[in-house]
Formats: C-alpha cells, structure tokens, sequence
C-alpha cells in the first residue's frame, strides 16, 4: 500500500492487527493497539483514521469525525484516510461527500475493489446510474471472471433503459455459462427474459422462454411471461390455452379470468354469461365465476337468478365478508334493490320454516339465519339506517352471543353513527372475547384513537408488543405507521399538536428508513441473485413517498402546521387557561399559584425523568460497549414543545408537500394542501400551478367546492396584491386565469353561480359560505353562519355525510373561521347538526360528551385500577373538555357533590339533610334525617302523620330507602301507627332480607325494631276525613265497582266482565292536584360519590311512594305526583338507565315522563334525578311549573331549582 | 353443510364461555369459577358448530365421601343450535374421558326439578335420579334439584 508515511515494520504489524480486530468488530482491542502506535507516532494518518473509523462505531460520532479530519490532513495522499473519512460520511447519510472522498482515495489507489464496492453501493443508493455503469465497467475490468461483475455491468444499462448493451452483455455472459438446473439459473433466465419484454422483444423473449423452459424453475412466472408475451403479439388463442392452465392452478385468480375473457374476445353478456357458467361448473369451490355476472349483468332477471344462487351458497357456508364482496354492487340502485329484497326473503322464510324459500328442499343450519342477520345489519348500516341496523345486529347477537364478528360490526355501525365512545364499547368486547386474534386488537386500538383515547389504545395494542420494551417504543421500532398515524390525528384533535406532529415526523423518518434500508440489498441480491425482485425493489423505493401511509401522515402535519402558522401555541395556551376574566382578582392570583407550582412540578418531573434516562443509556452504553454496532447516525429527537412552536411553520411544511407533490400529484387533495401553504406564503405563481393541477383533475363533488374556494380566494388575494407583482408575473397569471376562470366573472359572482348549480349537497354549501364570508368579513357573517345552520334534516334532497357535518362544526367552533361567532349560533349549528346525527357524539354538548366517554371507560375491559391511569383519562377528559369549552365556550362542568337535592321547595328538609351530610358525610342518613324532618314538620300537609287519611280516616304511610353503595333497599307501605316511616324502611333494609313490609305487620315489625306507636290523626286529618264524607266520599280512587264511585259513599263490590280499554282514561288519578299528593323525594351525593335517595308520603292511596332508584356508578333518580301512574313506568329505574346510557339528568328525566305521557296524557307528576357528578335535573308535566329544592358547596341555604313543564 | 367440533378453553377465549354460560343457565357463575375453568385441561371443552361457538362442558373431579366422582358443573349449547348432536358430543367427550381413565365411581350433576329436557337427555345416556335435593339454587325458581348419576361398574 502506497502510503506517505510508512510505519516500521513492528508498529505496520501492529496496524494490520488494528484491522483484523476491526473488521472482527473487535472494538475494544483495536483501540488498544491504535493508542500504542500513537504512543510512538502520534501523528501518524492512517491510525488516526482507523481510530476515528472505530470511535464511530462507539458511539462516540463528534470525536471520531475530528480524529478522521486530523488523519487526513496528516495523510491526504492515503487512500485508507480518504476511505475511512468517506465511511463517516457515508454513516451520516452524506452521501455525497462520502462519493467525493471515495473518489479522492480512488485517485491513490485506483484499483482497490473494496473502495470501488463501496463507490458503486452508494452511486446506485442516490440513484447515480451513469456513476453507477461506470463504477461497474472499472470492477467488470478488474474482476472479469466473477459473475456478480458481468450481471452488475448489465443491469446498469438495463436500469439507464439501453436494453441493447443489456441485452449484448447478458447474452454474452450466459455463453460462457454451463446450463444448469438451479435456483440461480432459474433467477438469471428470467432476469434475462425481464428485459427481454421491457425491450419490447417479445418474439424473442417467447424464443427463450422455449429455449430454457427446463431450466426455469418458476413454472408460474414462466407461464405467466409467456402469456403476456402472446398477448402482445396478438397471439390470442395461445394465451387463452395458458389462461385456462393458469386458472386450473388457481381458480381464484380475477386477473386470469379478465384475461382469459380478454383473449376470447366475448362479445356480449350473454356470451360472458355462457363463460363464466361453464367455468362455475368445472371449478365448484371458486367464488370468481359466480361473482363476475354479478358485477357486468344488466338484464335483471338473468342478475337476480344469479344472485340468489351466489348468496345462498355464501349464507350456507357462512363467509363473514360477503358483505364487503358485494358492496360494489351496491353503486347500481336496481341491484341494491334488489339483494335487499332477497335477504329480506331469506329471513323471513329461514325464521319460520328453516329453509330459504317453500320450494326448497333441504332445511338450512342455525348458522345460516346468523349470517343473513349479520349481513343485514351491515346492509342497512351501509344504507345509513342506523336503528334498523342495529336491530339486525341485535338479534344476531341475542341469536349467538359467542359470535365475535358480531360485536365489531355492532361497533362499526356505531362509529358511522359518530357514536365513538360507544363504537369503543363494542370493538372492546369483540377484542375481549378473542384475546389471541391480531386483527380484532388492531382495530379496537383504532376505534379507540379515532375517540381519542389515546392511553387505551395504548394498553390494548401492548398485549400484542413485546414486553421489555414500552408499547410507543415497540411500535415505532416495527414501522407500525397506521398507528402513528391514528395517533397523530387524535392528538391533533385533542389540541396536543407538538405531540401529533411528533408522531408525522416519526412516520416521515420511518419511510427514510425504508430508502435507508435498500442498501443491505444492493450486495445481497448481487449475490443471491435474486435479480427480478432487486429490480422490483428499486423501483418500488423510488416512488415508495406515494404510498397512503405517507400521504395520510403528511396530510396530518401540514394541516397542523397550517394552524400554527394560523394561531401560533403561545396564543392559543393562553386562550385555553381558563377564561381569565370572569374571574375576582384573589381568584386569579390563586390560579396563578396554582399553574406556577403545576409547572414546578412538571419541571421538577421531567429533570427527574432526564437523569433517569441519562443513567439508563449509560447503563446500556457500558453492557454494550463491546458490540455495539451503530451504524446509524444518531437522530435529533423529536421534542413535541419544541415541535408545536416551529420558527416557520410554512417552511416546516416542505418535508411532507413536496414528496406529496412529487409522487401523489394525482391526488386534489395535495394541491389543495399545497395551495393553503403557498396562499399563505403570497406565492401566486405557485397557487396557480395548485390551481391548474386541480382543473386537470377529475372531481367529486366535495372537490369540485374545494377547486371553487381556492380559486375564489385566489381572485380575492389576486385583486389586492395585484399592483406589487412584477409585470412579467402578473402576465403569466393573467394567462392563466383566462383558462381557469374562462368568464373572468367577478368573485362573487361566481360564487352565486356556484351556489346555484349545487345548493343541494352541504359540502357546496360550506364552500360557498366560506367565500362568502371572505368577499365581506363584516357584513355577510350572519349571513354565512345563517346558511349552514339553516338546514332542515327532513329536506331530503339535501345530504349532509357525517365527516362533512363534523367540518363544519369544526370550520365555525374550533377553527373559527368566520371569526369570533356568539356561542349561541355554535349552539344552534351543534344542534341542528345533531338532528341529522342524534348519537354522534360531537353534537352533543360538553357535558353530554364527558358524561358519554366516562361510562365508556367503565365497562372497558381493561383494568384501570391504578391511579396514574386514573389520572391520565381526567387528563384525556380535561382535554376533550379544554377543547370543546375553548371552542363552544358553553359550560362549565365540574363535579358538584356533595349535593343534597329534595323534590318540591321543602328547604327545611334539604337543610337538614345537608347539616347532617357535612357532618357525617354519610349520604343514607342524610337522607333519612331529611325525609324524617319532612315527617316531622309534615310538609305541605302529604308526608308524614295526619296527612291524607284514607278511606277509613286513617293516615297510613309509605317510604323507600335505597344506598347505592350497597344497591340495598327497605321500604314499608301502609304503615299504621307509627311516626317515623323512613327510619322503619332503613330498618327494612339492615335488619330484614326483605324489601318491603306492609300494613299491619310493618307497624308490628316497627314496634319489635323499637319504634313508639302513636296515634297519627292530627286535626286536620279528622276534620279532612269528615269534609269527605260529606263531598259523597269524593275524590275516590276506586274503579269498576257499583255504586258509581263519583257519585256515592262505598260499601262497593266490583263490576264484573268488563271492557278494560274503554276503562283507560278513568284509570288516570284525575284529582291529584298539587295540593292534594305529595311526596318528598330525596337524594343525597357524598365527597366521595356515593349516593343513597329516599322517598317518604301518607300517599293518596296505599302504595309505594313515587318511586326512587339509585345505582352508584350512575346516579339517583325519584318521583312525585300520581304515584299509582307511576309505578305503572318505573320512570326512576328508567332515568338512571337512559343516563348510564349518556344522557344529562334533564334530559333522561323529560324522556322518562314523555314515556308515561304517551300512554297516560293526563298524568300529573314529576321526577328529578341526580348523576354521579352533583349535574342535576327535574322534568313534570301535568302543572305548569315544578320547583324542587337542592344544596351543594356553592351556597348558604336551599336554593330552588324552577322547571317549566311540558 | 355441518361440522361440529370440541375446541380446548383458553385464556384467550373464556370469554366466550362466560358470553355462552350467562344465557344458557339461570344461575350466573363467579369469577374464580371461570379462573379455575383455565386449569381443567380435557374436563372442559367448547363445542364449535360451524366454526363458532355455541357450546359448553365444565367438569371437576370430586374426591369427598372417600369416593372418585366426576361432577359435570356445567353442560349447555345455544338455543339454536339444540338438536344437532351438540350435547350429545360434549357428554360422549366426559363418558370417554371417565372409561379412559378407569378409576371414576360415577359420574353425577344437579338438574333443576323442572327441567325435563335435560333429565330426558341424560337419561339417554344412562342417567338416573338418585336424589331430590331441596332448596339446592338460591335464587332461581324452583329452587329443588334432582342428582343424576351414571355409575361404572368397576369401583
């Protein structure tokens, strides 16, 4: 080796060990040797390298780069310095640096094949192919006899597209091969034939195919080959012959039988028809030809006879995704039609008879109807009849609850619903009953992203990551890119956007790995000959940025950036802490000690987790020391609060946009982003380009109103910064405008235009309002927000698709795009939205969507048992809420217990009951002790002794406890003689199995428990009993009985053979009035949340008291007013249900009294209910107003809370 | 186009059995019930008609009264899906196991006094009543049960 500076002859044995211990990744002992040469000779170059070469490999990149610098300058006439310096390069990704010292060591040593390698490795990395043909023609020369020198020289040309010398080299390299019967061969054969057809050679690339039939061991490549060959000489008898082979290998092939259709050349249906018979008859098991007439047949009674044929075979197997084979169909309204009425059919008849139709002969198994239900529910959910969908999915799932299918569709019509809480419920289950299965736990974790769960989705993917590693860790290192992605965009919704750009960053370093990675191949596939597939792979890698995953990653981030450049994070932080000034000076400071100690213990925190971090790499930097192999370069890493705050968000942008450009420039949708960036960037040269790409597109609907706005705030733009351009710009647009705005009408003309000719779908409309808006910020505000919120769900020309009713709450609330807008047309837009989506969440209000993600958490199956993650859904929930206060700027939600609420404005009793819950924090005594003062100071004359006699002028009483702790209940009815009735219904409940004790044997019960028996009449009661008798015993409860009970005083005996329906009205309690029936409902919440409700009356007749029902994981719920109507409903239990299912107190409590209204109009009562949270309401009807009366934290005395009745 | 199948009870799939017990059977079993399930091993079995769950046989065996006894817990199959064979596989499954291993006195379980279906079946198999135990189930109506049982010959 030529070198400047020769060592003597121990120390040049010295540096060969060097090289031996390296080459051996022998680090350490290499390092060794290297510090004893520099002991002598401490500037010697090549060991200088060689230890820079080394320490790079430690880990240790700036010392080694400043090692490797002082070896080249000491040497620079060594090819070692220069190739060792040019490795460095290499490892940083420098590749061309790295290409210019190769060539420089190349210059001292120009036949060194190592260097040489290593040149055309990285020429055909950076895609240098005429670097790459030359480099190859040096090492041909030099190395003629090896074989990876010839097919390397070959493919240099092949890949510059001269398939001539490529062939010639080829040719002449297989002359001088013997012909044998291998692998690599085979792979060569091919190879060779590949470029064959790329030349457009086809005759003879049939010649050789004959020629090597036997030495081609791919016999599916080889048939495959010689039938495109055929078909591109016309021969199309030939390739129909090999078709026919190819479809007897594989008679599931669709693209065999296109092509075999192509080559028969069929003229018609019925001809096709006649094909695919014939080949459905020789190939029983393939689904093919029973599905391709589905898809061309026209004539309908040929399509429907086909299509009852197809699907019973499917129902009778039982092929879960039937329903996605056939959805192509569904794009033809006759044939939607027409399969809906077939599966309708087939229910029908499997349902009573076990068959699919009379005429059939043999009875179906019970796992057909499961399929027909299962499909239906898919069917109608596709149809975006949600109720009858998931009626279907229901009855599969009460048919056989062990089906898992069954729960993720449950949980997919939900999520088109906008349901995703609920959505997550489900995926959940599914997930749950099937632990081992990839795929379910995959799209659980997804459900659970798109509901921004993110901590969840987390835990339920880690059960399939290994368990050394952190779950996000795991899932990086895979490349799991949807998941990222998932997760960016749920952070993205949460408002998280450094952590949601974290993860695009991470998905665009994923695919610069993926092109890093191609370097492994460029020797291994050389040498294993693989040749087609290397071909493959390399031009798959060059447009590998064209893949969906990249696409919707990069979508993601440059949406998020165009926001930040919109609203920059240190604005929009203090918009979300808290609207400051609604608040008192001593509160604010409060809060600002409150955030200042937050952020010290944050810091505090996250110094801690550094050190941690620090130690742990120092702990591995030393097990590994000796074999660490890191070839990669270090990367910066990706910190979300540095990302969220971008120096210049625009120029961020170019990461993601320009590849989108590159590679996915047939997509609208990257103009339309590259439009935004260059609109914001006063590119006018640019936007134009956007603009023509999108006009040379083809569009939908949806992207015809996108071409429309950006042109229109291209004109608007236009118009003003017109007069800056340069002469020689404004030329070019105005040429340009001529073709994309041919009329050169003005702005809002054509926006009026635009408006007419597609008023009909919302997407139009929101476009069309955002120009408005634009033309005129100040004076058509009202007028744009009017448009979209005036929208009427019955109009049915109108659609509104889900995703795009969610763009425009998100246009008006979030991104705020017609300015600042008074929450009450938020309010009005979320609603209406709302009645074309009920259950999709985002339409509800704050409180509804907090209310519906926590009772989703509750049923998750995963535990959530430790507090940190406890912490974590407060701060996903604090999140959610952030967000949607930040944007609907409506509600406050807290959690308001302890609460003390009563029906009707006795505050005394809710006084006491709040005394006693302060005092002793226990919610059944509080309760107690409130309907006991209730008793005791008989409340407005109905509860408690000497109220309402009965027929007898005596006062019997009613109560009901009920603890949601225990979900324990004692009541008693018809107590007589005993004053203190709720105390007797606690005493049910602790010292009794049962739950209700009645009349006489209550009172015996009382008196055994220790209560005093006193005569309950009090003067009124007598004097009330005597006014009644005198009235002909009126009002009077009885019915069906003689004499006429309206009329006259009993004794009575029933009417028998009666007609009970025409009976229905009298049945309604009619005298109940206000006065005359009252009941004290009570609940009470503790510190903790547990709740326990009671209820307390001498009633009008002897009956449970209105009724109460408490389950602590939701909240409480009781009744007042007509208690015998009442009790018909169960409207207490059916309160707390409908809020478990998400709805507020106000509105469970309305539906429950709409339930009785609707088969007792003239029912007079109320209910008020509780949840978990202290959110509280009440709902009546039959009075004009309802006032009940409660107590929390927030204030002094009882205060009443007013309801107006419906 | 049948096929029916027995399966091995996992971690992975308990669920399923628990889906499958709470409709079948009134009395709902506890937690441990279905952790101890997991260490059966042959004694118990899902039932698969057509590649989906729809049956279920839990067994133990039972050593009190100085005897070697199985004791089925629990054997059940979806409403649908009765009259195909299902239980019959399921109860062949335990008979089986019983003659393999030999050592079994007899093999017995609770039926509800009113559940006559499931007498008549095991009945079939060479079942009897030896036994009408009272208030056996606590919170199901009625609440007596009859102890059926198959003895082997050998003790």
């Amino acid at each position: 080796m030529p070198s400047s500076n020769p060592l003597p002859t121990q120390e040049a044995n010295l540096f060969k060990k060097i090289l031996r211990c390296y080459e051996q990744k022998q680090y350490r002992k290499a390092l060794q040797h290297v510090k004893e040469i520099l002991k002598k000779f401490p500037d010697h170059g090549e060991t200088l390298s060689m230890k820079g070469l080394i320490l790079n490999y430690t880990n240790k990149k700036a010392e080694a780069f400043e090692c490797a610098q002082k070896g080249l300058k000491n040497d620079v006439r060594s090819h070692v310095c220069w190739h060792v310096y040019g490795l460095l390069q290499r490892a940083d990704r420098k590749y061309d640096e790295a290409i210019k010292c190769y060539r420089n060591a190349l210059r001292w040593d120009p036949e060194n094949l190592q260097i040489l390698r290593d040149l055309s490795l990285l020429q055909i990395q950076i895609r240098d192919l005429e670097g790459y043909r030359d480099t190859r023609y040096q090492l041909l020369q030099l190395r003629p006899t090896q074989r990876v020198s010839w097919i390397g020289y070959a493919m240099s040309y092949h890949l510059l597209n001269d398939y001539d010398i490529a062939n010639h080299i080829l040719e002449e390299f297989c002359k001088t091969q013997p012909k044998t019967v291998d692998f690599e061969m085979s792979e060569l054969l091919l190879y060779q034939n590949m470029v064959y057809q790329e030349a457009g050679l086809y005759e003879r690339s049939l010649k050789h195919l004959e020629e090597n039939k036997k030495y081609i061991l791919d016999k599916l490549r080889l048939e495959e080959k010689r039938a495109f060959a055929f078909i591109k000489l016309k021969k199309l008898s030939e390739a129909a012959k090999i078709y026919e082979d190819l479809i007897e290998r594989n008679p599931d092939n669709v693209t065999y039988f296109k092509k075999l259709e192509e080559c028969l050349n069929l003229e018609n249906d019925e001809e096709r028809l006649e094909f695919y018979k014939k080949h459905a008859e020789k190939y029983p098991r393939s689904d093919v030809p029973r599905k391709m007439p589905l898809v061309f047949l026209n004539n309908m009674s040929e399509f429907k006879l086909r299509l009852d044929a197809y699907l019973k075979r499917a129902f009778t197997k039982g092929i879960p995704p039937l329903f996605k084979e056939l959805k192509c169909l569904y794009t033809n309204e006759n044939k939607l039609k027409a399969i809906e009425e077939k599966v309708l059919s087939f229910e029908k008849n499997l349902e009573s008879i076990q068959k699919y139709s009379g005429d059939c002969e043999q009875k179906e198994s019970p796992t057909t109807l499961l399929w027909v239900y299962y499909y239906l529910a898919q069917h109608f959910d596709y149809l975006k009849q949600t109720n009858k969908a998931l009626d279907y999915i229901n009855k599969a799932i009460e048919y056989t609850p062990t089906l898992v299918e069954l729960y993720m569709v449950k949980g997919k019509i939900y999520k088109h619903a906008g349901d995703l809480y609920e959505a997550v419920r489900w995926l959940d289950e599914a997930q749950s009953l099937d632990t081992a299965d990839r795929f379910i736990n995959y799209k659980c974790s997804k459900y659970m992203l798109r509901a921004n769960m993110v901590k969840e989705a987390e835990e339920i993917a880690s059960k399939f990551t290994r368990e050394s590693s952190h779950p996000a860790d795991y899932l990086k290192e895979m490349q799991c890119m949807w998941y990222e992605t998932e997760s960016a965009n749920a952070y993205k919704r949460m408002g998280k956007f450094g952590e949601a750009l974290k993860k695009c960053h991470q998905v665009e370093r994923h695919f610069q790995e993926i092109i890093e990675d191609q370097f492994d191949f460029h020797s291994y596939c050389m040498r294993k000959m693989t040749l087609c597939s290397y071909v493959e792979m390399l031009r798959l890698e060059d447009k590998i940025k064209s893949h969906p995953f990249f696409f919707r990653a990069a979508k993601t981030a440059i949406e998020v950036y165009l926001r930040l450049h919109d609203r920059p994070m240190s604005e929009v932080e203090n918009e979300l802490n808290v609207n400051t000034e609604n608040l008192t000076p001593s509160e604010l400071k409060k809060l600002k000690n409150k955030q200042k100690k937050q952020q010290l213990k944050a810091q505090q925190e996250k110094e801690k987790q550094e050190q941690l971090e620090q130690k742990k790499k120092e702990l591995s930097k030393q097990k590994n020391k000796e074999d660490v192999d890191v070839e990669q370069p270090t990367e910066e890493e990706l910190l979300p609060e540095k990302l969220e705050r971008p120096e210049n968000a625009l120029e961020e942008c170019n990461r993601f946009l320009k590849p989108l450009e590159e590679f996915a420039s047939q997509h609208l949708e990257t103009h339309y982003l590259g439009f935004e960036v260059y609109y914001r960037k006063n590119r006018p040269l640019m936007m134009i380009k956007a603009l023509k790409k999108m006009n040379s597109l083809e569009r939908t609907v949806k992207q015809t109103a996108k071409f429309h706005y950006c042109l229109s705030k291209f004109l608007l733009k236009y118009s003003q910064i017109k007069e800056t351009l340069n002469e020689s710009v404004r030329a070019v647009v105005e040429n340009e405008l001529k073709n994309l705005n041919p009329s050169s009408e003005s702005v809002e003309k054509m926006n009026e235009k635009f408006f007419k000719e597609n008023s009909n779908t919302y997407e139009s409309l929101i476009e069309y309002a955002k120009v408005l808006y634009d033309s005129n910020p100040s004076q058509n505000q009202a007028k744009a927000l009017d448009l979209l919120t005036n929208v009427d769900a019955k109009n049915e020309k109108l659609s509104i698709s889900y995703p795009v009713a969610l763009e425009a709450l998100t246009l008006v609330a979030e991104a705020e795009y017609f300015g600042k807008c008074d929450a009450k047309v938020v309010e009005s837009l979320r609603s209406k939205l709302k009645s074309f989506y009920p259950i999709a969440n985002i339409f509800h209000t704050t409180e509804e969507q907090a209310n519906q993600l926590l009772s989703c958490m509750q049923v998750l199956s995963i535990n959530s048992s430790q507090v940190s993650e406890l912490t974590d859904k407060m701060e996903i929930l604090m999140n959610v809420l952030k967000i949607l206060v930040f944007f609907l700027k409506l509600v406050k939600f807290s959690s308001n217990y302890p609460i003390v609420l009563n029906t009707w404005p006795f505050t005394n009793a809710t006084n006491k009951a709040w005394d006693i819950l302060l005092k002793t924090d226990d919610p059944l005594k509080s309760v107690e002790s409130g309907c006991s003062e209730c008793e005791e100071l008989r409340c407005d004359g109905t509860v408690g002794y000497g109220g309402s006699p009965d027929e007898n002028g005596e006062t019997t009483l009613d109560a009901l406890i009920m603890d949601g702790r225990t979900h324990d209940a004692g009541s008693v009815a018809g107590l007589r003689r005993i004053k203190n009735v709720i105390s007797v219904a606690r005493a049910v409940m602790e010292h009794t199995k049962h739950t209700l004790l009645v009349g006489d044997l209550a009172t015996q019960f009382a008196i055994d428990m220790g209560f005093q028996q006193q005569d309950l009449h009090y003067f009124d009661s007598l004097e009330k009993y005597i006014i009644w008798l005198n009235n002909s015993c009126q009002p009077n409860f009885r019915l069906n009985v003689y004499p006429d009970p309206e009329k006259f005083c009993g004794p009575y005996k029933p009417i028998k053979n009666l007609n009970f329906l025409s009976n229905k009205e009298k049945r309604l309690n009619k005298y109940v009035s206000k006065k005359l029936h009252d009941t004290i409902g009570m609940i009470a919440i503790n510190s903790y949340g547990d709740i326990s409700v009671g209820t307390s009356t001498n009633g009008a007749s002897h009956k449970i008291p209105g009724g109460a029902y408490v389950d602590n994981d939701v909240g409480a719920a009781c009744g007042t007013g007509d208690g015998d109507t009442l009790m018909k409903f169960l409207p207490s239990y059916q309160v707390v249900e409908s809020m478990r299912r998400g709805m507020t107190p106000s509105e469970a409590t309305n539906d429950a009294i709409q339930r009785i209204i609707k088969k007792k109009p003239h029912f007079m009562g109320a209910l008020i209910a509780a949840d978990k949270y202290g959110n509280h309401g009440a709902s009546c009807h039959g009075l004009e107003y309802f006032e009940y009366s409660y107590r929390t934290n927030q204030s002094r005395d009882a205060e009443i809370g007013r309801v107006k009745c419906i | 186009m049948q096929s029916i199948d027995l399966g091995d009870i996992t971690v992975h799939n308990i669920k399923q059995l628990k889906k499958l017990n709470q409709v079948v059977f009134p009395v709902s079993y506890n937690d441990k019930f279905y952790k101890d399930v997991l260490d059966l091993g042959p004694l118990a079995k899902l039932a698969y008609f057509n590649d989906i769950v729809v049956g279920g046989v839990c067994c133990r065996i039972d050593l009190t009264e100085n005897k070697r006894r199985l004791y089925i817990m629990t054997l059940g199959c979806l409403q649908p899906y009765r009259k195909y064979g299902i239980g019959r596989m399921l109860l062949n499954h335990v008979l089986n196991y019983c003659e393999k291993d030999g050592n079994f006195e007899s093999v017995y379980l609770h039926v509800q006094i009113n559940n006559e279906v499931a007498i008549e079946f095991y009945k079939k198999f060479g079942f009897e009543i030896v036994e009408k135990k009272e208030q056996y189930y606590k919170r199901i109506e009625p609440s007596d049960a009859f102890v059926l049982k198959k003895s082997f010959g050998k003790k």
